[in-house]
């Protein structure tokens, strides 16, 4: 007796759905998660499960770059936002907040188009859908570091990024932009070398949101001092301790990236 | 099997690369921080070529202590999710647990707040929670006992039929150590009553978390090949023997691994330190994917970790310690009240270390252990008792120095155990055994030199330096700890192949300590490889493994040393007649011998040839096998003696410790992992050591009444905070004594575990000496005890 696997809950057919059920509107107040939850897969559509859109993500990634041909085209969400949307009453009170929709994400370069709930926070879509698990989830929920990636150059805690709020063209990345990547970041590759030879990771769980915290700061900042490096990480822990050679990893990937010019 | 017999499998002949090289970095580390190695907590469907796999989460307990008067789970079974209620689960007895075991509650009754309830499984990570919510359970909450001293006095709530005071008697180690075990050498009345000065104190512990980053994860599969479970497990081989067992299965129908295991290069655990993933996850998740048909995984979220895993467990100490005037101890007795949570027995190690450190004559120890509702198990920080033992037994040795007005470190080295000056080792005060490394007083007298302590000691109380608000203070605490010896079975394999490349099998996994890079040094050094770049480790994976017995206790390297030094040995055995055809007419297999990333003949050196070219010999993988008897159970007795040295500067405006300076010297035998070692003596201290001396405490509000009565403050990283980055000392460095340990690989000890032990009570002294004498005997010593002592001192005009 498998737990019954359900289709992500798409916007688009749930409104439909609503359109023609005036009583949704009652049942999706008291109770909207059980109400899209309980509704067939059939009227979901065809959209394909997660699984499946995976691997459709990943062949697709093959061929990446502006062949968006078989990515839908982002739209904007409209979810918190119906009533300057729309003036039907019927359809703002539709509009089901728990629903689906499929945002194109750029990770690493390559586009995924990813069917994603409010609440799938990027790191679980990272792992979970795209199945990058170099971004770990130590505590779930940006306690802790452990799942920091770059948003346009910019660190965020990816559990706790809606990951609904990324088809806009926003660049993400994760350790596995680093070695062995085609096109590698040169800073992430120069941090990830440093780590091994400074011995910066022991179980090294840590380590993928701690190197990203790292690339946030050296991109903004070539050569940072030992106390602008323990502000970049101050929000990720080590329970290893390593933190002593972790400082080092920074400043040797530092020296390292100017070394290169 | 090579061994007794043939050659020792503690050593080699020729002159060593690999072990002990600084420039040996650690294997694992590119595959683990780019997203190449699966840990246990990241195995996706894909990585079992599954398109299905249940995703787990329980509905827990708020009270410490209830009987559950509903459960009704219709809801969601009627939303299409799986359930497990306590009903389902089948009776079982599990190793080590003296108590009826069942990861849901017994009866109907919960032991402790943030205990599972009902199990509920899910397609969608993000439906677990929504599952959880459909589950309706009712409670009567019940009255219920935290403190393990009053959970032995009578009237006290009763948590099992036949009380609060686990029947296990558990022998381990040295001592055979029990729930109530007591220790008598001498007359310790007679000698407190005659002793020059005496202290008597009591000391605390506060329940510790490990928090270690990878979540606790059991992932369980049925298929018709049997029962696959894929766990951050330390233990897989004894997990199979267990698990066939509780389903009635033969072994070779339960698969164990870590992670992934040995074969697609996983078998890692994301930090353990004694919280690994036990039978309260495999349990529910196997019976989760045998009733939903498919793969289910059990992560636990950081609120699980916390509550629902072990903890390190309270201790309350009461100890009294005399000695002559002349800072001569002559005795001790102790009181101590270990608490094992609802379900644990044993809490061991918490004894002995205190007698065996220092030479005490008159000996009397009374430890009792008990039940209570405070948490599930008992565990292990990073060492078994050892490090609540040493902070009762260092905090009171400091304040006897003080009282005799003895420099500390004088004063340990006037008492402490230690290896002779005609070279004898000490025998165990209790059992008798002799051991076979010490430490001390080298690892002391060396660590005191590297710190510098002659010139940063003023006096007690008086601090090193003050310079406004700030006040410097230094302080140690001795460290003798049983860990780093080897624990049986333990069986290792190495496989050359035609191409040279080189395979090591082993059953331990590697925490993080290092193992994945300790392991292969030892067997490539062993085959005189002068690089570790054709050499793999396949590990922690019962399909590929054999049982190495446990990977804790610090004993990797002396489990698993000998036993690979032996298979290397065997599998010359093999190779060198195929290899001895194909040198000069007329040699002989038996004078051939690894060096360099050659074979050659001893009695000819320029008779040889290359590694590669020997191995391009084989026309298949040769796979050399080691096992290695222990020689009786305990003759291999190690104590890693040494001491910590602390300098730290308290703010006397704010309560604030900043530590300037750590010094953690040991004695151990020969260092394998050069880099490792020293990591796991920086990491010890900074990412645990200050954080159980300064920071770490799982809080409860024990007051009755209220909502969160008995319940957690702070289930998570948000709230219970281990050091970050900002608390990293300005120094921090491990110093050595090299001895070579005829017992150990290459004359090795462990030494995981001993790295931490003793660096709280070190941070205890420390702040005694800033703060003009103020002692402080709870740990942890939050920022407003500090503040509260740093007034009081103050108001009294003591500072």
């Amino acid at each position: 007796m498998k737990p019954e696997k359900r289709e992500k809950r798409d916007a688009a057919a749930i409104r439909s759905k609503a359109n023609s059920a005036k009583t949704t509107k009652k049942d999706s107040e008291n109770n909207p998660k059980q109400t899209t939850r309980d509704q067939p897969a059939g009227v979901l559509g065809s959209k394909m499960d997660r699984r499946g859109f995976m691997k459709t993500a990943t062949a697709a990634t093959a061929v990446v770059g502006a062949s968006a041909v078989a990515l839908t085209s982002i739209k904007p969400l409209e979810l918190y936002t119906s009533t300057s949307s729309t003036s039907s009453n019927q359809q703002t009170a539709t509009v089901d907040p728990f629903a689906a929709q499929t945002v194109t994400l750029i990770v690493n370069g390559a586009s995924y188009a990813v069917s994603v709930e409010p609440r799938d926070m990027l790191g679980n879509v990272l792992r979970e859908d795209l199945g990058l698990i170099g971004t770990k989830r130590p505590c779930n929920r940006g306690e802790c570091g452990g799942c920091a990636v770059l948003i346009d150059g910019v660190v965020h805690y990816s559990d706790n990024y809606p990951a609904i709020r990324l088809g806009n063209g926003q660049q993400i990345l994760t350790v596995e932009a680093g070695v062995g990547a085609k096109n590698p970041d040169p800073v992430i590759s120069a941090l990830q070398q440093a780590w091994v030879t400074e011995d910066a990771g022991q179980c090294a769980y840590c380590a993928p949101g701690m190197i990203m915290s790292a690339a946030g700061l050296l991109k903004a900042n070539a050569n940072p001092t030992v106390a602008q490096i323990k502000a970049a990480l101050s929000g990720n822990i080590c329970r290893c301790g390593a933190y002593i050679a972790i400082i080092a990893a920074v400043q040797a990937a530092a020296t390292s990236l100017q070394g290169t010019g | 099997m090579s061994q007794s017999q043939g050659p020792s499998p503690f050593t080699v002949n020729h002159p060593l690369n690999l072990v002990g090289n600084p420039n040996v970095l650690r294997r694992t580390t590119m595959a683990r921080i780019t997203g190449q190695e699966v840990y246990t907590a990241d195995i996706l469907p894909d990585h079992l070529g599954v398109t299905d796999l249940v995703y787990m989460g329980m509905v827990t307990c708020p009270y410490p202590r209830a009987r559950i008067t509903k459960i009704d789970v219709s809801k969601a079974v009627a939303a299409g999710y799986v359930t497990i209620e306590p009903s389902e689960i089948p009776p079982y007895s599990m190793y080590g647990i003296s108590r009826p075991y069942s990861p849901l509650p017994i009866d109907g009754l919960t032991m402790y707040a943030g205990q599972p309830v009902v199990a509920v499984g899910a397609m969608d990570p993000n439906e677990v929670r929504d599952a959880i919510n459909l589950v309706d359970v009712e409670y009567e909450p019940l009255e219920y006992v935290f403190d393990a001293e009053a959970a032995l006095q009578p009237g006290a709530p009763q948590l099992w039929e036949n009380g609060n005071s686990p029947a296990a008697s558990v022998v381990y180690h040295y001592t055979p150590v029990s729930s109530t075990s007591n220790i008598v050498l001498g007359d310790s009345a007679t000698a407190l009553a005659q002793a020059d000065q005496v202290v008597t104190a009591t000391l605390t512990w506060g329940l510790v978390q490990h928090f270690e980053m990878e979540p606790v994860t059991a992932l369980a599969w049925w298929t018709e090949g049997g029962l696959f479970l894929y766990g951050k497990d330390t233990y897989v081989h004894a997990t199979q023997a267990s698990f066939a067992g509780y389903f009635g299965l033969p072994l070779a129908d339960v698969t164990v691994r870590t992670a992934l295991g040995g074969i697609e290069g996983g078998m890692v655990c994301g930090g353990v330190f004694g919280n690994s993933v036990t039978a309260d996850q495999y349990v529910l998740a196997a019976l989760m994917s045998k009733k939903a048909g498919a793969p289910a995984k059990y992560t636990c979220t950081r609120f699980n970790n916390a509550l629902s895993t072990t903890a390190r467990y309270p201790v309350k100490g009461y100890i009294s310690l005399g000695a002559t005037n002349s800072g001569q101890i002559t005795g001790m007795q102790a009181t101590l009240y270990s608490n094992a949570g609802a379900r644990g027995g044993y809490t061991g190690d918490v004894v002995d270390d205190l007698y065996d450190g220092y030479n005490i004559p008159n000996v009397t120890i009374n430890a009792y252990t008990a039940n209570t509702d405070m948490f599930n198990n008992a565990a292990y920080l990073r060492n078994v008792g050892e490090g609540q033992s040493h902070f009762i037994l260092e905090s009171a040795v400091d304040m006897l120095a003080e009282k005799l007005n003895i420099d500390p470190v004088q004063f340990r080295l006037n008492n402490m155990r230690g290896i002779s000056a005609t070279g004898a080792l000490p025998t165990d005060a209790v059992s008798g055994l002799t051991y076979t490394s010490f430490g001390n007083p080298a690892a002391t007298i060396n660590a005191s030199a590297a710190f510098g302590w002659t010139a940063a000691w003023k006096g007690w109380g008086v601090p090193s330096a003050v310079n406004g608000s700030i006040r410097t203070g230094v302080g140690m605490a001795g460290t003798s700890s049983n860990k780093g010896s080897a624990f049986p079975p333990t069986s290792g394999q190495i496989q050359v192949s035609p191409d040279g490349s080189v395979q090591v099998f082993t059953g331990h996994t590697d925490h993080g300590a290092g193992t994945s890079t300790t392991l292969p040094i030892m067997a490539a050094e062993a085959l005189g490889l002068t690089t570790l770049t054709n050499v793999t480790l396949i590990a922690s994976d019962t399909s590929l493994t054999t049982d190495s017995s446990v990977t804790a206790g610090s004993t990797s390297t002396r489990n698993c040393g000998p036993s690979l030094i032996a298979a290397a040995q065997d599998l010359a055995s093999q190779w060198f007649p195929i290899v001895a055809a194909k040198l000069a007419a007329g040699t002989k297999a038996s004078n051939l011998a690894f060096q360099n990333d050659t074979i050659y003949d001893t009695t000819n050196p320029s008779n040889s040839m290359t590694f590669k070219a020997a191995a391009a010999l084989l026309t298949a993988p040769l796979k050399g096998y080691g096992t290695w008897n222990i020689f009786g159970l305990f003759a291999n007795a190690t104590r890693v003696g040494g001491a910590k040295f602390v300098e730290l500067q308290v703010d006397t405006d704010t309560g604030e410790v900043h530590v300037t300076n750590y010094v953690g010297g040991l004695g151990l035998g020969k260092v394998i992992f050069a880099k490792g070692a020293q990591s796991q003596a920086q990491g010890a201290f900074v990412g645990m050591g200050q954080g159980v001396a300064l920071y770490e405490e799982l809080l409860m509000d024990p007051s009755t009444g209220l909502n969160l009565s008995g319940s957690y403050l702070n289930p998570n990283l948000l709230n219970y905070k281990p050091p970050t980055i900002m608390e990293v000392p300005d120094s921090a460095v491990g110093v050595w004594v090299e001895q070579n340990d005829p017992m150990g690989p290459y004359g090795a000890v462990g030494i995981g575990e001993p790295c931490l032990v003793s660096c709280e009570p070190a941070i205890a002294n420390a702040l005694s000496n800033a703060l003009g004498g103020y002692r402080f005997t709870k740990l942890p010593i939050r920022r407003e005890d500090i503040f509260a002592a740093i007034q009081w001192m103050q108001s009294t005009g003591k500072l």
